[in-house]
Order: structure tokens, then C-alpha cells, then sequence
């Protein structure tokens, strides 16, 4: 591997950590799934510090074309962060299921309660309207 | 309030909810009426609601399964002790809901379904749908030693503790509850019995299972009930 080649991936490595550094900073990501994350701009340091690595581990499975394994380790990162990401769906969808029934639920107790209390629509507005007015409370 | 509440899960189903919830009425029993309205784009929870009945209506679209549990939450909430479960789309027959609830009451059983071929082996349905159905009795026989003749019906009338256990999160299919529910509930111990019940052809549009669709709805129905034999053996070894 060239100085060059060597360059250019250390430099994208650093790139890397300062986008997911950035994320973090503004809260867009979570510090626990930063981790694998950083956990990946590691490797493309080492990577580019140590070539080598990747035709002593092609050599030991039996790989001829040392840089088919560097494909062959990117395809299975990106397959198991979709299968991660497809868990997290999961987890998200059964929450929101149970969020959707919950809030439905609460919704038609609520206008039950407001049918028997008498509490009608024109109340509504007139409580809407008097939330502009005579309250400068905040001001 | 009633002992027993009705729950009709209902997803576009203006033009067949009045006459559904009608010849519920009809029947003059002592019931109350839910109909979960699961997120519709047409106006079935204001139809519903002009019907007289109360309607509980999802935000957006969940499912069968889901708006089914919605309405076993609602009735785990309020303490009901049977409820029977009704599609809205007018192919079930209020008729046969006196029988459930009596089988269901005098009879100890948990579950209680409506079994178009119970004592009426020659109804005549699709062949594709015939094959489902026969196939999922039989497996349901080799895995849980029962025989349920429609394993896929979804008239059910259940007591509290087979409802409460449903309306429990992960315990109820979001999509489309079926053999797998059954069968987990026979591994649970649940008795499931059976009456004699009429269904109709859909009174008007499209229904769930079609094409490809079922096909792959067997499918998933299989990596389900695998799921549950798997689960099943993994806790017993546990405990």
C-alpha cells in the first residue's frame, strides 16, 4: 500500500470521528451508539496505520486477493448495522403500538367524561377565547 | 355497564358498520357495544358513533390484532367479564352471539369460536382459503392435541382471563391474530371449545387476505408458531 493511499485513509478516518464527534456535540446521536461508531473510525486508523494487518488476515483464511476481505469486512458491518437498525424498528414500532392504544383509550375517556360534564364544543371556544384575553400574567 | 362488551375492530368500514351494529342491537341482550376504529380515512368512527355506540379511535393505523387489543385493554380497564370479538365488515351473524356467550358462561371454557364447519361440513368457501384452513387444523392437532375446525375464524367470545392475558403488550399479534394465538393459549392451558356459526361473503369492498399475500401470510403464520414451540421449550427448560 502506497504513502498516498495510506494518506487518503487516515484522512477519512479523521473525518469520520469529527462527524460523529459533531452529532454527539449537538445531541443528534446518543453517546451509547457513538460507541460503534467510533468503534469503526478505530479500525480505519489502524487500517491505515498498519496495512499490513490486512495481508497477514487474508493469508490466514486463505484469501489470494488481500483487498476482496477488506470488501468482504465492510459488507458485513453494513449487514449487521441494518439488522441493528431493523431491531431498533422493532422496539420503536411495538412502543408506538402501545402509545397509539393508549392514547385512543385516554381519548375516549376524556370526551365521555366531557359528555357528562355537559362540555360542549362552543365551551370549548369560549375557553379558547379567553385564554388571548385579560391574561397578561406573562407579559 | 353489561358483564360482556362487543368489540368490533372496524378500518374502513362505513358502508357495513350500521347494519352490523343494527342487528347486534337487534338481538336485545344485555351487551355493550366497542368499536375500534383503527385510524379509517372514511367516516366510520362518526357512523359508528351516530349508531349509538361507544368508539375508541386509533390515531393512525395499527392492525387487526392491535385494534382488537385496544378494545381487551379497554374492557381489562373497565372490568368486563366476557367480551366477544365481531368483525365489522358484516360477515359475521349476530345470531350465533347468544350461543358463544352461553358456551363461554355455563361451559368453563376460556375461548369460545365460531366455527363455520361445526355442524356444517360442506360450507363452501375458496379452495386456497379450504387448503389454509385445513392445514392449520391439522398442525394445530399434531402440536397441541386439539381439534379446532376453524382455527382461522374471527368470531371469538373470551373470558376475563383469557382477554387480560391478550390485552398484555407483547402477548397479541399486531397484524393478524390466528392459529399461533391459538395454539400458544392451548400451551398455556386456556380450554378452547367451539359452537356451529353462520359467516356471510363481505356485504362490500376488498378483504384482507388476498394473492400473494396469503401466501406469504402462511408463511409468517409458520415462523410464528415456531416462535412459540421454540419459546415454549426454551421456559420449560428454564424453569
Amino acid at each position: 500500500m502506497n504513502i498516498q493511499l495510506r494518506l487518503f485513509i487516515f484522512v477519512c478516518g479523521i473525518m469520520f470521528s469529527l462527524i460523529v464527534l459533531n452529532l454527539l456535540i449537538k445531541k443528534r446521536i446518543s453517546e451509547k451508539n457513538s460507541l460503534v461508531w467510533f468503534g469503526l473510525s478505530l479500525c480505519i486508523f489502524i487500517l491505515s496505520a498498519f496495512p499490513s494487518i490486512v495481508d497477514s488476515a487474508a493469508t490466514l483464511l486463505g484469501i489470494d486477493y488481500p483487498p476482496t476481505l477488506l470488501f468482504l469486512m465492510s459488507i458485513l458491518v453494513v449487514i449487521f448495522m441494518s439488522l441493528n437498525h431493523y431491531i431498533q424498528l422493532s422496539v420503536l414500532n411495538s412502543r408506538l403500538k402501545e402509545m397509539t392504544q393508549q392514547v385512543a383509550i385516554i381519548n375516549f375517556r376524556l370526551k365521555s367524561i366531557e359528555n357528562r360534564l355537559g362540555y360542549s364544543e362552543a365551551l370549548d371556544e369560549d375557553i379558547n377565547n379567553n385564554i388571548g384575553k385579560g391574561n397578561d400574567g406573562y407579559e | 355497564m353489561n358483564d360482556t362488551l362487543i368489540i368490533m375492530p372496524a378500518f374502513n368500514e362505513e358502508k357495513n358498520i350500521p347494519g352490523v351494529i343494527k342487528s347486534i342491537k337487534n338481538l336485545d341482550l344485555p351487551l355493550d357495544i366497542l368499536v375500534v376504529n383503527d385510524g379509517s380515512r372514511d367516516n366510520t368512527g362518526k357512523i359508528a358513533s351516530a349508531e349509538g355506540v361507544d368508539v375508541i379511535s386509533h390515531p393512525c393505523n395499527l392492525g387487526y390484532g392491535a385494534a382488537l387489543q385496544t378494545g381487551f385493554k379497554y374492557a381489562e380497564m373497565r372490568g368486563y367479564k366476557y367480551v366477544v370479538q365481531f368483525d365489522s365488515d358484516g360477515q359475521h351473524c349476530a345470531a350465533d352471539i347468544p350461543s358463544i356467550l352461553d358456551v363461554l358462561k355455563n361451559r368453563k371454557f376460556d375461548i369460545v369460536i365460531g366455527s363455520r364447519f361445526l355442524g356444517n361440513p360442506n360450507y363452501s368457501i375458496r379452495l386456497s382459503k379450504r387448503i389454509a384452513i385445513k392445514f392449520f387444523r391439522i398442525l394445530i392437532r399434531i402440536l397441541a392435541g386439539s381439534d379446532i375446525t376453524d382455527p382461522t375464524s374471527g368470531l371469538k367470545g373470551l373470558n376475563a382471563r383469557a382477554f387480560r392475558y391478550h390485552s398484555s403488550d407483547q402477548n397479541y399479534p399486531q397484524d393478524f391474530p390466528d392459529a399461533d394465538v391459538l395454539i400458544k393459549m392451548l400451551y398455556l392451558k386456556y380450554c378452547i371449545g367451539e359452537v356451529p356459526a353462520h359467516m356471510m361473503d363481505r356485504q362490500s369492498g376488498k378483504s384482507m387476505h388476498s394473492g400473494l399475500k396469503s401466501v406469504l401470510y402462511i408463511f409468517k403464520m409458520m415462523i410464528s408458531i415456531f416462535m412459540i414451540i421454540l419459546r415454549g421449550n426454551l421456559s420449560k427448560e428454564v424453569s
